[in-house]
């Protein structure tokens, strides 16, 4: 069975459908890149298995578990982490701290727990040197202690990751990774996003508007328009379905 | 020796720099509990319950990202509900401070439903509400049920192992000692809170919640928890109050004495551990020397001479302030002190050999601080 596997969704936001109907699956391990032209819904589905958005109808099923039913602050514990398109980082806090927020579901300890410091010290260590190892992997440890505010855009993308990361999810959703990166910045995210799947052995759903990108780097490619599905398949096939170019480059009539 | 310092936290010379910091203050207070006036043990009892309130506040609002304008309200309950209890029902203080907290708890977590839904300027409007309404509810509380002889604040009895005689200089004493006492278990809990798992997500809820769900932080648990505690330690705030009040009335908490919870706070440096008490003892000295030592001011024209001068000064005090030091007293010696020396945190783990990805002991480069 697959690990995502998105059925029939449907998003209307009052009048407006944003999504109709998409279905589509991913395995594990699997890199799924979701492309579409601007307003195809691809960030809505995107909000919709991280439980930021309601779906209308349709089912959302992660490994078993009935996706739509679980709220939002229960999904990182189901193993599913996202990054944020603009960023939606902890501007006051450390880098350190940022990526320890990103693994909070890892712990345990509450406001009483916490209060009292029962039981903390060995879970915080703990915590502490997996985010420090991460922050390593994505080349971010010489800023381990600066605060968020204030670097540079590329850097903060990776922090972003870094901070999914820790949550040690089985699922990464990534919002368009490459948007606001230098070329070759481009060239070094897909390097890291194949040995982040390689290393952490995770899936990873890809919404992207650079084609090269995700044409490189996808198993998989799901094409979207007007909140529809067009097009599903490996990247050859798909950049050479009529209906993807049709989207992209429009039809002479 | 370059400046600045670099004392890498935990290490012993920073654990020598915290004990001496400690018994410093701890002198400071051995000191004036044995050659103080009475007089003077009272203004520093009433500092250490304005910074009790402080610090619950900052717990909230510095760190958590939630204003309240009602934390007079949560003090103002707790101080009705130790006087009227000991004095009419006669109960042990003790006990009454327990059910004060848990009352205050209780109403914390109601008020932090709406805020649930509410950010700032509006969550300040509902919370001021609060504010608005105790006096006028207390009012009617004292005139309906109160008889003459209950509408005092509780007298607290020493007891018998401190050693304290039962009269008006052995008990300011004692007051002054469980003022100190109270202060350091909340500023314990406050620092023990931000300082692990749950703290990170308060702040985290505070710089951004949607991030903050994602990774996994329950918000309306979060938040209304986090108010109630809060509400609970301005509780304790109230219950000291009532310790030292001869008579409790309904102008006692109004909305007045929230906003100078609020001033302490900002005064001393919001989401600092150390800002809400420095800022307490800060705003509550420089009140009295202002209202004892208030010039006279004859030059100015009719009512403008007759005026509360003290008050007038220390609003322009307070706005002087808020332009050289905008994070606070504590901030800005933070900043300042930042030349001199800084406390570095203790490296990261270094990383594994590439051979053997279990070796944690490598020479590997650690993590610098820049």
């Amino acid at each position: 069975m697959a690990m995502l596997d998105v059925q029939d969704v449907s998003v209307s936001f009052g009048g407006i459908v944003a999504l109709n109907g998409l279905s589509f699956s991913i395995e594990e391990g699997q890199i799924c890149g979701l492309i579409g032209p601007n307003g195809a819904g691809k960030t809505t589905m995107f909000n919709v298995i991280s439980r930021i958005y309601q779906a209308t109808s349709g089912r959302v099923s992660f490994r078993g578990h009935d996706l739509l039913q679980v709220p939002a602050h229960s999904i990182a514990r189901l193993g599913i982490a996202r990054t944020f398109q603009n960023l939606a980082l902890f501007p006051t806090m450390t880098l350190l701290e940022n990526v320890m927020v990103g693994g909070h579901s890892t712990g345990t300890a509450g406001f009483a727990r916490c209060t009292l410091r029962i039981r903390t010290g060995r879970a915080e260590r703990a915590l502490r040197d997996e985010a420090g190892d991460l922050l390593r992997s994505l080349r971010l440890d010489h800023l381990a202690f600066h605060p968020a505010a204030g670097l540079p855009f590329g850097t903060l993308k990776r922090l972003e990751i870094a901070r999914a990361l820790a949550a040690r999810p089985a699922f990464l959703l990534m919002d368009e990774p490459a948007s606001g990166l230098t070329h070759s910045e481009v060239d070094e995210l897909s390097e890291t996003i194949r040995s982040i799947r390689d290393e952490f052995k995770l899936a990873v759903l890809l919404v992207e508007h650079h084609m090269a990108m995700v044409m490189g780097i996808s198993d998989t490619v799901v094409a979207m328009e007007f909140g529809s599905k067009i097009a599903e398949g490996p990247p050859a096939l798909v950049q050479s379905n009529e209906r993807v170019i049709a989207a992209y480059l429009g039809t002479t009539p | 020796m370059t400046m600045p310092i670099k004392i890498r936290e935990s290490s012993p010379l920073h654990w020598a720099l915290r004990v001496v910091g400690v018994s410093a203050l701890a002198a400071i207070a051995v000191y004036f509990a044995s050659n103080a006036a009475p007089s003077t043990l009272g203004k520093i009892t009433e500092a250490c319950t304005l910074a009790i309130a402080a610090v619950s506040l900052n717990l909230l609002l510095g760190f958590n990202g939630q204003i309240s304008l009602g934390h007079s309200t949560f003090a103002g309950l707790a101080a009705f509900t130790a006087g009227y209890s000991v004095n009419a029902w006669h109960w042990n203080p003790w006990v009454s401070l327990g059910v004060a907290c848990v009352l205050c708890f209780a109403l914390g977590l109601l008020l932090g439903l709406p805020a649930l839904r509410l950010k700032g300027p509006y969550l300040a409007l509902v919370t001021l509400a609060v504010a608005f309404v105790w006096p006028t509810v207390a009012r009617k509380f004292l005139q309906q049920t109160v008889k003459a002889s209950t509408l005092k604040g509780m007298r607290l009895r020493p007891p018998t192992w401190t050693g304290l005689a039962n009269n008006r200089v052995d008990r300011a004493l004692f007051l002054f000692w469980l003022s100190l006492v109270l202060l350091v278990i909340t500023y314990a809990i406050v620092r023990n809170l931000r300082k692990s798992r749950i703290g990170r997500s308060l702040v985290a809820v505070r710089d951004n919640e949607t991030a903050a769900a994602v990774m996994g932080v329950n918000l309306p648990f979060t938040k209304t928890v986090t108010f109630g505690i809060s509400a609970a330690l301005a509780g304790v705030a109230g219950w000291l109050a009532a310790a030292q009040l001869a008579t409790l009335d309904e102008n006692s908490f109004s909305i007045l004495t929230s906003i100078k919870y609020l001033l302490a706070l900002f005064l001393g440096g919001a989401a600092t551990l150390a800002g809400p008490v420095v800022g307490a003892f800060t705003y509550f000295f420089a009140d009295d020397l202002l209202k004892t030592n208030a010039p006279k001011w004859d030059f100015l024209p009719g009512p403008l001479s007759k005026g509360p001068v003290a008050s007038f000064l220390l609003g322009v005090l307070v706005i002087v302030f808020v332009f050289i030091a905008p994070l606070g007293l504590v901030g800005f010696v933070k900043a300042q002190g930042r030349k001199l020396a800084v406390v570095v945190p203790p490296p990261l783990r270094p990383a594994p050999k590439a051979s053997d990805p279990t070796a944690h002991a490598s020479p590997a480069p650690a993590g610098e601080v820049e």
